[in-house]
């Protein structure tokens, strides 16, 4: 009772309002704009979060993440092209509502669905990941080590077209965590010790300015293609009907129910994101409208069922991927692995300890996630007019802002060391090339941040389970949690070979 | 028949098992250290992970290698799949603007200290609006071309003269126009939050004297010069050359309050250069 008493004075406090305000509304717009990402904005505000106290900083980040998510869905409905993947499936009858003339209650139920969602899965967070954080008392450093590589597989496996390039990136990220100092003995590890002694390399590659270079610069380089597209004609309509009648939403309910439990479990598995489950929601969605029966138009006929199912289900992932986040931290998407990484800026480690000694942290999220998926709701319909205009701002204002934004908050992180502080944006400008280069050449990027982030868990553990086991490699498969996680990474990696190996002949020849 | 080989999928292949190579050359070229009281050398030791790690790059490079010899597959971008609005290829231009943001970057951190963190960004962001507005206007351009309803024909009197302003010698005027205003907004809201600062701190008032007051009083002198040169130069033929004034607006705009927010709220060292009196 007292660590909630506690968050609840943290995140009540004016402060940690006002910055969560400011991420949502900075949220929406920036999932208002195509081709920017929740992982971006993210990334870019990171630095700003880094600057003050835990509610506020993490609260504004998570508001962030909800906000585009959510916001994604403007674009979606108005002109059909989603702010990000999150808001794919919306597109469908989104557009259809809007060519009838319906754009407002559109995007009224988008907003709606996208609140429904956020706040159902935040109630699984709540009561799921102490549970599964419980769960971790069970690890040793064999079970851990496997966990992480288990994350690694999964997302290699999912991320991208080619199995091979996702593992390429993957080793990738942990070669950069290794980077810098032995977590054992502290002895140096970069390229030629003599002379890189005395400077910032001697610390190793930080998470901030790779997060910052990856999603922020390396999306400047990779838009500099887009600049001369034509601007996009948007007509704003009235807003009048904006909400679905009460009887339509309790007619939905299955609908609901169903896409919550997708966007949950599919968030919280490592590794995947909303852009799945919101495909998936929306299947299901397809089938229960399919007989037209208790008062649902099909989907797929631009009807509010068609925007509901994939609304509800992308913004339940916020709560699910918070669910491996905090309690094993493995990140649920790749949004959730920059926010993972600010908590471990912040010095937050997560895991059965973070339940345990600082629990008033954990609810500050839970309460911090509860305003923002309220602000959210607010700010969103209230403006919707307002952000509905945003999407006319050109790129070609924007790219220069996003790019420094980028260098000036890798330069912020260190504070106050000029030498440290251009290092690391240096560092930031060599991962936004770096992940400009990966992208152009189809590698995908998120297992290179995950790497990044794991690399130090998998190499403790690993290292920590070869010496008490007294030099056995095979401890890992003597260890029963291990080899089901073991066993996880290898069904995930399988798969997902078989599945582009049907995908590939699928493309070949079609009528297979 | 074979499909033709594409070059970027070898050469990202070749890339990796090359980065591969170094990797594995350096892991071997540190010193293997073990944890303390390991007399028994159980611990695999800090070459495991970078060894590791760059052995399983190596595997997976091959194996992207050999598979593009053998299907000669394009790779696909890995973008998020937003549906394309419009994207075009790659042309001269875009390159240019690639390697001149790029370049113009590292000059930025070259210059940082020197010339300071408001000009320098000032400066940065004006070329940056200004091309990549440039860019951008091309679309518009297109229709002009064609004197559709965006506008008359580039033949034609009015197409001329818009064509024609947007020079090399109007760049550099506006160019200098962003510094002397980010200078002026910079110096006056210096001046006289400090000296506010000053007047509260010899009448002993700590209201006056304190950060938050001096950085309202900052924002809002600064905010006063801004917005009095934005209605200013409505009155100036130059101000209706629309690339350069959005360029001297959002540049001198976005430097202004990344400055506010990140040195004078969270206390950012960043550096002043030539402003630092």
């Amino acid at each position: 009772m007292d660590a909630f008493l506690l968050a609840l004075g943290q995140v009540l406090s004016l402060e940690t309002i006002l910055w969560i305000a400011v991420g949502e509304v900075l949220g929406i717009i920036i999932g208002a704009l195509p081709g920017l990402t929740a992982t971006m904005g993210i990334a870019l505000l990171l630095p700003l979060s880094f600057q003050l106290p835990f509610a506020p900083g993490f609260g504004m980040l998570l508001a962030v993440y909800c906000g585009a998510v959510s916001g994604a869905s403007i674009p979606a409905i108005l002109i059909g092209i989603p702010g990000n993947p999150n808001a794919l499936a919306t597109v469908y009858d989104g557009t259809l509502m809007t060519a009838k003339g319906q754009a407002s209650l559109a995007l009224g139920s988008a907003v709606l669905a996208s609140f429904i969602g956020g706040i159902l899965s935040l109630l699984a967070l709540v009561l799921f990941a102490p549970l599964v954080a419980q769960f971790t008392l069970m690890f040793g450093p064999a079970e851990k080590a496997a966990l992480a590589l288990v994350g690694l597989a999964i997302i290699a496996s999912i991320s991208g077209n080619e199995l091979a390039k996702g593992i390429a990136t993957g080793a990738m990220g942990l070669a950069i965590a290794s980077f810098g100092v032995d977590p054992f003995t502290n002895s140096l590890r970069i390229p030629f010790p003599e002379l890189f002694r005395e400077t910032p390399m001697a610390t190793g590659i930080g998470l901030i300015p790779v997060l910052i270079g990856l999603y922020g610069v390396s999306q400047v380089f990779a838009d500099l293609k887009r600049l001369s597209s034509p601007p996009m004609e948007i007509h704003l309509q009235q807003f009048t009907e904006r909400f679905p009648s009460f009887k339509k939403l309790r007619s939905m309910w299955r609908i609901i129910l169903e896409s919550t439990g997708v966007g949950t479990l599919i968030g919280a598995i490592p590794g995947t994101g909303a852009s799945i489950a919101v495909f998936i929601a929306y299947d299901r969605a397809k089938k229960i409208t399919a007989s037209g029966k208790h008062g649902l138009e099909p989907v797929g006929t631009g009807c509010v069922e068609g925007v509901f199912a994939p609304e509800v289900a992308n913004n339940a992932v916020t709560g699910g991927a918070l669910i491996p986040t905090l309690a094993l931290g493995i990140p649920g998407d790749s949004s959730t692995a920059v926010l993972l990484g600010a908590l471990l800026i912040k010095g937050v480690v997560p895991g059965y300890q973070l339940f345990q000694q600082k629990m008033h942290l954990v609810y500050a999220v839970f309460l911090t996630l509860f305003l923002a998926n309220l602000f959210m709701f607010l700010f969103q319909l209230k403006g919707i007019r307002w952000f509905a205009r945003v999407i006319r701002i050109p790129l070609s204002y924007l790219l220069p802002i996003v790019l420094i934004l980028s260098l000036i908050g890798a330069y912020a992180v260190s504070g106050q060391g000029f030498t440290t502080a251009v290092y690391d944006t240096a560092l930031c400008l060599a991962f936004g090339l770096i992940g400009y280069l990966l992208k152009k050449g189809g590698y995908p990027v998120a297992p290179l941040v995950l790497g990044v982030i794991l690399g130090g868990m998998l190499e403790e553990n690993f290292r920590r389970a070869i010496k008490l086991s007294q030099g056995n490699y095979f401890v890992f498969f003597t260890k029963p949690l291990a080899v089901v996680f073991i066993l996880m990474a290898v069904v995930s990696v399988a798969l997902s070979m078989i599945q582009k190996r049907r995908s590939a002949r699928l493309v070949k020849n079609p009528k297979l | 028949m074979g499909q033709e080989r594409n070059r970027k999928s070898l050469w990202g292949a070749g890339g990796i098992i090359l980065l591969a190579s170094l990797l594995i050359f350096y892991a071997f070229t540190l010193e293997q250290q073990r944890m303390i009281g390991d007399e028994a050398g159980h611990d695999p030791g800090s070459r495991a992970l970078p060894l590791g790690s760059g052995i399983v790059m190596l595997i997976a490079g091959l194996y992207d290698l050999g598979k593009q010899l053998r299907t000669g597959q394009k790779p696909r971008m890995q973008q998020e799949k937003v549906p394309s609005q419009g994207a075009g290829q790659g042309t001269r231009a875009k390159r240019m603007l690639f390697w001149g943001t790029l370049f113009g970057s590292i000059l930025y951190l070259l210059l940082l200290e020197r010339v300071g963190f408001l000009i320098l960004t000032t400066l940065f962001l004006y070329f940056l609006f200004f091309f990549y507005g440039r860019e951008g206007e091309k679309e518009k351009g297109e229709y002009m071309r064609k004197g559709t309803e965006k506008g008359p024909p580039l033949g034609s009197e009015a197409g001329g003269a818009l064509k024609s302003s947007v020079t090399g010698a109007n760049m550099i005027k506006g160019g200098i126009l962003a510094f002397v205003l980010v200078t002026i907004c910079y110096g006056v809201g210096r001046i006289v939050s400090r000296e506010l600062f000053y007047y509260g701190r010899s009448v002993g008032s700590s209201v006056l004297a304190s950060r938050a007051v001096s950085t309202v009083v900052f924002f809002l002198c600064s905010a006063g010069v801004y917005g009095g040169t934005l209605f200013l130069g409505q009155k100036t033929s130059f101000w209706k050359i629309k690339t350069i004034k959005w360029s001297i607006l959002l540049s001198v705009g976005t430097a202004l309050v990344l400055f506010l927010v990140f040195r004078m709220i969270f206390r950012v060292a960043l550096p002043l250069g030539i402003l630092d009196l």
